[in-house]
C-alpha cells in the first residue's frame, strides 16, 4: 500500500517535472509563466515537505528515548562500593593505600615538572595524610629550615585558596638560591613523615578493615567473587542495553552497514565454518553464547598484552632475586637489605636532626668552646644537606629493593597472570619505570593516565583467562584461547593472534556478537538506520 | 495524485525518509530552474 504512495509520488514529481520541461522558455512572456509554474510547483513541494519533516521528527524523537537499565545504574553503586571495601582489604601497605608512591614518584621526579604542578603534588600528598585523621603543618617540616620555610608558605597560601600565588613563586626562588635541593628536602621529609606516622596510619587501615569484616561479616575473597558475579551482570546488561547500543552508534564505534544480515551470515561462516541457516536455535544458541565468550576473552588478551611487558618484568626480577636470597640464605644472613637499609636511613636521620641542632644554636657549640663561626656553620650546614640528598639515595634504593623482596615473597609458581599484574599495579613508581623502560618518550601525564587505566580495568573487568593461567604452566595464552574454541569448531589459528589477525578476528566476533546483541535488545537495525539517517541528513 | 492528499501515517519510516529526499531534490531543482528563469527574466527587460 505504501509502496504505491511512494511510486505515485515519484510519478507526480516526473509529471510536475515535465510539465516544467514542455513550456517554452523564450520571450518574457514565457518566463513568466514559467516563473508562475516553478512557483506553484515549490510552494506545492514545500507544503508536503515541511509536513513531512515533523513527521520525520516526531517519529525520530520517539525513537530516541530509550533509558538505561535501571539496574546497570545499580549494579554501577554497588560495584563503587565492594570496590571501595577492597581497596581497604586488599594485601597492599598502607603506604601504597594512601598513594603515597604516587607522591613519591612525583616529588622524586621535580625535575621534569614545573613548580605549579610539584605544589599541588605535595599539597595532594598532605591532603592524604588529612583523609586519614593526621594533620601536618609547617612544623612537621623539620628535616632543613629550607623545607620548613617552604612548607610554611605553602601551606599558608593554601589554606588562603592560593596554591600557585606569586607569593609562593617568589619564595621558592628565593630559598632555592640558597638550596638548590630544597624539593628533595621535602621529599625526605614527607618519607620521614610517613615512618614517624606509620604505626598510626597501619592502624587507620586496620580498623576500617575489621568494621568492614565484623559490620558486613565478609572477607576479601567474598568481596571479589561478588565483584565478579556483579561484573559479569552488569556486562550482560549493557550488551543488550538500548542507550549504550544507541550510544555507540551515535560515537560511530558501531556502524548499520556491519548489522546487514548478509554481513553477519558471511562472517559466521568465515569464522565457523558453518552456515548459520543451517544451525538449529539450540545449536545457534550455543553457538552464539561461545562467541560472545570468545570476544570476551580475546578482548582481554589483547588488553593483558599491551601491558605483558610489565608481568615480564615483574618476572624477570622474580628469577634474579630468587637466585640472589638462595644465596643469603646460605650466607646465613639475618637481616634482608631493605631491613639493612632501613636502618641505615633511621641513623643519617638522626645525624641529619643532630646537625640541625647545632645550626640552630651556634652558641651552645660546647662547654668549652665559643660559638660557631661562620665557615664552621657553613661546613656543618653543606654536611646536612649532603647527608639530606644521601638518605634520599637510600630510600629510593630501599624502595628498589623492597619491591625486589616484595615480588619473591607475594609471587609463587601458583600465582596467575592476573596476581602478577596486580601485584606490579599496586607499585606506582615500579609500574611508572617499567613503562619508561618500554617508551622512553612518554610524558609522565601519560604515564598517569596508563597507571589509572590499568588499575581502573583490573577492578572493572571480570577476568575470564589471566586469572586461569599460572606462571608454573608457562603457557602461551593464545594456544589455551586457540585450542578452546577449537573444540566448539571455531576456526582459529595461531596466526589469528598475530597483531593484524587479531584485530581482524576481533571485529569479525564483535560483528557476530553485536547483531546478536542486538537482537535481545529492545532495538531494530531499522529503527537505528532510521534514527541514524535523520541525525546524518538532516543535522539532529 | 494530489500530493497534498498523501497520509504520512501511511509511509514506514525508510519509506517516509526516502520520500522526503525525493521532493527535497526536486525542491533543489525546482529553485535551480527558478533562478536561472528569473535571471534570464531580467536580462531581457
Amino acid at each position: 500500500m505504501s509502496k504505491k504512495i511512494l511510486d505515485s509520488l515519484n510519478e507526480q514529481i516526473a509529471i510536475d517535472q515535465e510539465t516544467i520541461d514542455v513550456l517554452p522558455k523564450n520571450g518574457i512572456k514565457a518566463l513568466k509563466t514559467l516563473l508562475t509554474t516553478l512557483e506553484n510547483t515549490k510552494e506545492k513541494y514545500e507544503t508536503i515537505n515541511e509536513k513531512m519533516l515533523k513527521e520525520i521528527d516526531k517519529r525520530y524523537e520517539q525513537m530516541i528515548e530509550v533509558e538505561h537499565n535501571e539496574r546497570i545504574k545499580e549494579d554501577t553503586a554497588k560495584l563503587s562500593s565492594i570496590n571501595e571495601m577492597i581497596d581497604i582489604m586488599d594485601e597492599r601497605s598502607s603506604f601504597d593505600k594512601m598513594d603515597m608512591d604516587k607522591l613519591i614518584y612525583n616529588v622524586n621526579g621535580f625535575y621534569k615538572k614545573n613548580l605549579d604542578t610539584i605544589n599541588r603534588d605535595i599539597i595532594e600528598g598532605i591532603k592524604r595524610f588529612e583523609n586519614i585523621g593526621i594533620q601536618l603543618t609547617a612544623d612537621d617540616f623539620i628535616i632543613s629550615e629550607f623545607a620548613h620555610e617552604y612548607m610554611r608558605v605553602l601551606l599558608e597560601e593554601t589554606r588562603n585558596g592560593q596554591i600557585n600565588s606569586s607569593i609562593v613563586k617568589e619564595k621558592f626562588e628565593k630559598l632555592y638560591w640558597q638550596c638548590s635541593d630544597i624539593i628533595s628536602h621535602i621529599y625526605v621529609n614527607l618519607r620521614y613523615i610517613y615512618e614517624q606516622k606509620e604505626k598510626e596510619i597501619d592502624k587507620f587501615f586496620e580498623n576500617k578493615k575489621n568494621v568492614i569484616e565484623a559490620t558486613k561479616n565478609i572477607n576479601l575473597k567474598q568481596l571479589e567473587d561478588i565483584r565478579s558475579k556483579i561484573l559479569n551482570e552488569k556486562r550482560k546488561l549493557e550488551n543488550i542495553d538500548d542507550k549504550l547500543i544507541l550510544d555507540n552508534f551515535y560515537n560511530k564505534n558501531l556502524t548499520v552497514g556491519n548489522y546487514k544480515k548478509d554481513v553477519y551470515e558471511t562472517t559466521y561462516r568465515e569464522l565457523m565454518s558453518t552456515d548459520v541457516k543451517q544451525l538449529s536455535e539450540e545449536e545457534q544458541g550455543m553457538m552464539d553464547d561461545n562467541i560472545q565468550k570468545l570476544y570476551d576473552n580475546l578482548t582481554e588478551y589483547s588488553w593483558f598484552m599491551q601491558f605483558k611487558f610489565l608481568n615480564d618484568e615483574v618476572l624477570k626480577i622474580r628469577e634474579i632475586e630468587k637466585k640472589k636470597q638462595e644465596k643469603q640464605d646460605k650466607d646465613k644472613k639475618k637481616k634482608s637489605e631493605h631491613e639493612e637499609l632501613s636502618e641505615q636511613i633511621k641513623k643519617l636521620t638522626d645525624q641529619i636532626f643532630k646537625l640541625n641542632y647545632k645550626i640552630a644554636n651556634p652558641e651552645k657549640k660546647s662547654f668549652f668552646k665559643k660559638e660557631l663561626s661562620d665557615k664552621e656553620k657553613e661546613t656543618i650546614l653543606l654536611e646536612r644537606n649532603k647527608t639530606i640528598l644521601e638518605v634520599k639515595n637510600l630510600y629510593i634504593k630501599m624502595d628498589e629493593i623492597k619491591i625486589r623482596e616484595d615480588i619473591v615473597a607475594n609471587i609463587g609458581e601458583t600465582s596467575t597472570l592476573l596476581d602478577v599484574l596486580k601485584f606490579a599495579s599496586y607499585h606506582y613508581g615500579f609500574l611508572a619505570r617499567a613503562i619508561i623502560k618500554q617508551n622512553s618518550e612518554i610524558t609522565d601525564s601519560e604515564i598517569s593516565d596508563m597507571i589509572s587505566e590499568i588499575r581502573d580495568t583490573l577492578k572493572n573487568w571480570d577476568f575470564a583467562v589471566i586469572n586461569n593461567v599460572t606462571i608454573g604452566e608457562n603457557k602461551e595464552l593464545a594456544i589455551v584461547i586457540k585450542d578452546k574454541y577449537k573444540l566448539f569448531g571455531m576456526n582459529l589459528s595461531k596466526d589469528d593472534f598475530s597483531e593484524l589477525g587479531l584485530e581482524d578476528l576481533i571485529k569479525k566476533t564483535k560483528i557476530i556478537r553485536d547483531y546478536n546483541n542486538l537482537q535481545k535488545s529492545n532495538l531494530t537495525i531499522n529503527r537505528i538506520d532510521y534514527i541514524m539517517q535523520v541525525r546524518e541528513n538532516l543535522m539532529k | 495524485m494530489d500530493i497534498a492528499d498523501i497520509k504520512l501515517s501511511e509511509l514506514s519510516d525508510s519509506e517516509l525518509l526516502e520520500a522526503q529526499k525525493s521532493i527535497n531534490k526536486f525542491l533543489i531543482s525546482l529553485k535551480t530552474e527558478y533562478a536561472d528563469a528569473k535571471k534570464k527574466e531580467e536580462e531581457r527587460s
